[in-house]
């Protein structure tokens, strides 16, 4: 994948979504996807194309273990898992997260230069 | 993918998700996401059709993804089976080790018995390398060759050149990418304590011929090489080093040798050195130049070295060496002789090693992986008893399901673990060995710079360690985990008794190590009895009481006959004045030492001539030094001075051949290095001589010489030597060899001052010392060696199979003894039953020594390779410890408490 800025910076955004969505519970990727875009009122678009990617990748690093299973509807899906290791990596991206909307919080509230 | 659930079924075995579930794994997932898709679109009013455009809309590109997805699963998949193979793995060695340590000895023994193997077979391949295989220390070695001179009908050749035939070979040949000759030169360095230097002098295709240039300063220049050229020279980086401190400044500077004096121009690398394990270090160079005398010299001495273009055909040199022969021969037709067939090419291995060293180092390692068999047969019968014991083990992992593969590779790393260790004790092991190897070589092996340990034999060492392993423990793991669960597991800790299959194995294994046992006694056995009877060798001269002195260089002043005679006579004069002194001599070459060569033509008969022959000087006190009786004749006399008629003492072949049934007595001859047609004599001539005595034929150049070589006797004052005049050596006969060396320095000392220690040398030291004598002193004690491990070896399997059965049948044992029989019985029963398989492969051994001792033939002396005393010698020396063998444990069965077994039941 051509690792253009603003692309980084989603796919970033983007694992730390799906990390947090499968924190509540396990669940197969439309779900997840279903889940962000209900919670922000539709206001973010994740890109389709981007998410099996992505939580494929989050199994191969250990953050997310996959299993096959049934819907409520008794279709069977794939659902995807918190592994512990995914617990920690959560808590590190939030708190870099967190600093992150901190430090650029901090230069659009700014009035002006001094010097 | 279908609907069944292979991904969980798998996950619950642990089955790696195969290439082929990838995909489906990956399409069943999409697929759901887009069914989900629709599902939701439609159900909030869309249309199917709609809701399929707009799902793939928002989807994007399906293949891609599909793809990407797909990628990062399968390389997730083969980390994690790598990951988890490396796991069982390592769990699998810390198993075998842990194992391993809870029973120390059987570890310790199977370590021993393998270092004991793998280091024997690792020192002698050491050795074969480095001699035989890659013995060159040059870049690029298969491209360098050696130039001899080689002559029709003898087979016999010179390892070196004339400097002219060089000059012609060097200009007329076209195959070469730089010939260079080289001769030795020593000196007594000045100021620093008159330490003895050795040097080589070299012509200037030299450096490319080695591919070696001085790391400081620069080689020779052309005019260097001019006759009136500059004295220049160049340090090896060892003289460098301890005579000038290592500093680069030393170029300029004068090295003063002896009474010249040479500018230093240069410093080899520390690397440099010459393959020729017998030169002692080369510590300097300077150039070789060739005077008008030396032109002259048809004199092959010179050391002749070339590197051989890339791609040049063994025909094409062939063709091109022929060539040039044919333009010498018509270029200098005087200095041809008829019998010339011209130069040829030789490999450092045929010219220094020579097919006898060679075949003997294969001969060795064949004996040592011989012996190696053996320590695997030895390990491989004691993993399988071991095994055998721990089948209960086996049967319970097996009914846990665990594989027989799973097994058997638990058993295989518990034996590589073991033949790791004994790998890595015997590289150090080995290379301790290879210096005693060469030292018992008397260095005529390899060069010391070649002890170090080295690629090539730790390659060696692993593989084989490797592979004895694996071996080993496939031959134990298989039988025993070929394994009835139910009875195993029934019954219970005692094992069952052997079975039949198992006795067969065990059986064969005996068969084979006494068969090999027997092969390498027999080795053993024809060198000893040849070197026994090498010993007992009558020479045709005494050895006993006899010291020798000989002068390893001569100080200036000694380049005329006439001042070499009357220092000679000046040592025979003090020697004899001492009392204690039976006798004393002098010759130019002392017995067992070196010869010198010539030809002769019979005079008034210019066509009857004679090459090769012996040529020595003595004067009268030689041939009653050693007891060498005259046949006919007379012995020399002071009076056969230069200016009495020359006279000349022959051997009884020589007279033979000429005279046959004659009396040579009084016949005349004329010896001298140009001869050839009278007309064609050059240079300085040997007088007419009038034959005075014959002498018995001698084995003076080998102990083991099969035919007499004709030699001619010449008195050292009227003497006119085949190449640069040299000091004599001296023999003396006394009571007591301190006496005679005490009497042999200081009247060598009293006659010149200037020579301060001669080389000392008893007779007995000189033939123990003697090429003959040390090669096959060399193997025996090698071979020697071998035969004693082997036997132990087998000794020691003998026992453990028979002490195996032994307790196995314990019971068996005791209900027989509580039944009445004796212990003589038992014992006669159980040893007659070890001893079957002993018995077999003796004549297997016996078999297969008569069908290699073929191979040793050419080290053996006066004794045929098929021996009948030797061979049943060695039978009954082998018959005898395979009886202790087992007759020891067999014994032990019989101690103690018949009943206690069967009362244990």
């Amino acid at each position: 994948m051509p690792a253009a800025p603003e692309l980084d910076l989603i796919r970033g955004t983007l694992d730390l979504l799906l990390l947090k969505t499968l924190s509540w519970g396990p669940m197969h990727g439309l779900a997840a996807l279903q889940w962000i875009e209900r919670t922000t009122n539709q206001k973010l678009q994740v890109e389709e194309g981007a998410l099996y990617p992505a939580l494929h990748r989050l199994e191969e690093k250990g953050w997310l273990d996959a299993e096959w299973g049934h819907t409520d509807r008794g279709r069977r899906a794939k659902f995807y898992r918190l592994t512990a290791a995914g617990r920690r990596q959560l808590a590190s991206e939030l708190s870099k997260w967190a600093h992150y909307t901190e430090a650029v919080g901090l230069i659009i509230a700014a009035k002006g230069v001094r010097s | 993918m279908s609907a069944v659930d292979w991904r969980g079924i798998r996950r619950a075995f642990r089955i790696p998700l195969g290439w082929v579930g990838v995909k489906a794994d990956v399409d069943a997932e999409l697929d759901f996401h887009i069914q989900g898709r629709i599902d939701e679109l439609m159900s909030r009013g869309m249309s199917r059709e709609d809701a399929e455009s707009e799902t793939h809309r928002l989807f994007g590109d399906y293949a891609r993804i599909e793809s990407e997805v797909e990628g990062i699963d399968r390389k997730m998949i083969r980390r994690r089976s790598l990951a988890e193979r490396a796991g069982t793995l390592w769990s699998d060695i810390s198993y075998a080790a842990r194992t391993l340590a809870r029973q120390p000895m059987f570890a310790g023994v199977v370590i021993v018995t393998l270092t004991l193997g793998i280091g024997a077979t690792s020192a002698i391949f050491h050795v074969v390398d480095r001699v035989v295989l890659h013995p060159l220390p040059y870049p690029e070695p298969e491209r360098v060759v050696y130039l001899g001179w080689s002559w029709v009908g003898k087979g016999d050749y010179a390892g070196a050149l004339s400097p002219r035939k060089f000059l012609f070979w060097h200009d007329q040949s076209h195959i070469f990418d730089g010939l260079a000759a080289s001769g030795g030169i020593g000196g007594t360095l000045d100021g620093a304590d008159g330490a003895t230097v050795q040097g080589l002098r070299v012509t200037e295709d030299f450096f490319r011929v080695v591919r070696a240039q001085p790391i400081h300063g620069r080689a020779f220049s052309k005019d260097e090489f001019a006759a009136d050229g500059p004295q220049v020279a160049i340090l090896s980086y060892a003289l460098w080093t301890t005579h000038f401190g290592a500093d680069p400044r030393v170029i300029g500077r004068v090295l003063r040798l002896d009474d010249r004096a040479y500018t230093i121009i240069g410093i080899m690398p520390a690397s440099f050195e010459l393959a020729e394990a017998s030169a002692s270090p080369v510590q300097f160079l300077v150039p070789l130049r060739f005077t008008e005398e030396d032109l002259a010299d048809t004199g092959n001495n010179y050391s002749v070295m070339g590197r051989l273009q890339p791609g040049v055909s063994e025909s094409r040199s062939t063709q091109d060496m022929a060539l040039v022969f044919a333009r010498y021969r018509a270029a200098f037709p005087n200095l041809v002789e008829k019998s010339d067939v011209g130069a040829r090419l030789f490999t450092y291995q045929s010219l220094f090693v020579g097919g006898d060293q060679e075949r003997l180092l294969w001969i060795l390692l064949a004996a040592t992986l011989f012996v190696l068999l053996l320590a695997c047969a030895n390990v491989g019968n004691l993993m399988l008893a071991r095994a055998l014991s721990r089948q209960r083990e086996f049967a319970v992992r097996t009914a846990l399901g665990s594989g027989r593969a799973r097994i058997v590779r638990q058993v295989v790393i518990e034996a590589l673990l073991l033949g790791v260790a004994s790998a890595a004790i015997a590289s150090v092991v080995s290379l301790g060995a290879v210096r005693a190897l060469t030292a018992l070589a008397h260095g005529g092996l390899m060069r010391s710079t070649q002890l170090a340990v080295d690629q090539r034999a730790l390659w060696f060492t692993t593989v084989i360690a490797v592979a004895a392993s694996v071996g080993i423990g496939v031959a134990a793991a298989v039988p025993a985990t070929r394994i009835n669960l139910a009875r195993s597991l029934a019954e219970g800790a005692r094992g069952g008794s052997p079975s039949r299959r198992q006795r067969g194995l065990r059986n064969t294994l005996i068969t084979t190590e006494s068969a090999i046992a027997m092969v390498l006694l027999a080795g053993a056995g024809l060198l000893i009895a040849s070197f026994a009877k090498l010993r007992a060798v009558d020479p045709g001269f005494a050895r006993a009481g006899i010291v020798t002195a000989s002068i390893v260089r001569a100080p200036a002043g000694y380049d005329s006959a006439a001042a070499v005679i009357e220092f000679e006579r000046r040592v025979l004069e003090r020697l004899r004045a001492t009392p204690d002194i039976a006798s004393a001599g002098a010759t130019s070459s002392l017995p067992l030492v070196r010869g010198w060569n010539t030809v002769m033509t019979l005079d008034g008969n210019v066509e009857a001539t004679e090459g090769g022959l012996e040529w020595r000087a003595i004067d009268a006190g030689y041939l009653p030094t050693f007891g060498i009786q005259l046949l006919r004749g007379r012995n020399f006399t002071d009076a056969d001075t230069r200016a009495a008629p020359a006279v000349v003492i022959v051997s009884k072949s020589f007279a033979d051949r000429w005279w046959p049934g004659e009396d040579p007595l009084g016949h005349r001859i004329r010896i001298g290095r140009y001869a050839g047609k009278a007309g064609r004599r050059a240079g300085p001539g040997d007088p007419v001589r009038e034959i005075v005595g014959v002498v018995p034929d001698l084995k003076d150049l080998a102990l083991d010489q099969s035919r007499p070589r004709h030699t001619v006797w010449v008195p050292q004052a009227q003497q006119v030597p085949p190449g640069r005049i040299s000091l004599p050596a001296f023999a003396v006969r006394a009571p007591e060899a301190r006496i005679a060396a005490n009497a042999l320095r200081s009247a060598i000392k009293d006659a010149d001052p200037r020579i301060d220690v001669p080389e000392i040398a008893t007779m007995s030291d000189i033939m123990e010392s003697s090429a003959s004598y040390q090669r096959r002193w060399f193997t025996l004690v090698l071979m020697a060696l071998f035969a004693a491990i082997a036997l132990g070896l087998t000794s020691v399997g003998i026992y453990g199979v028979v002490a195996y059965s032994v307790a196995r049948r314990v019971h068996e044992i005791g209900v027989r003894m509580a039944l009445g029989a004796r212990p003589g019985n038992v014992i006669r029963l159980v040893v007659l039953q070890g001893m079957r398989p002993v018995v077999v492969g003796l004549v297997v051994g016996l078999a297969g020594s008569l069908a290699l001792s073929r191979a040793l033939a050419k080290m053996l002396f006066g004794v045929s390779p098929h021996d009948p005393r030797t061979l049943l010698a060695v039978a009954a020396v082998l018959t005898a410890s395979a009886l202790l063998a087992s007759y020891l444990p067999a014994r032990r069965a019989t101690r103690g408490d018949p009943l206690a077994a069967p009362r244990a039941e």
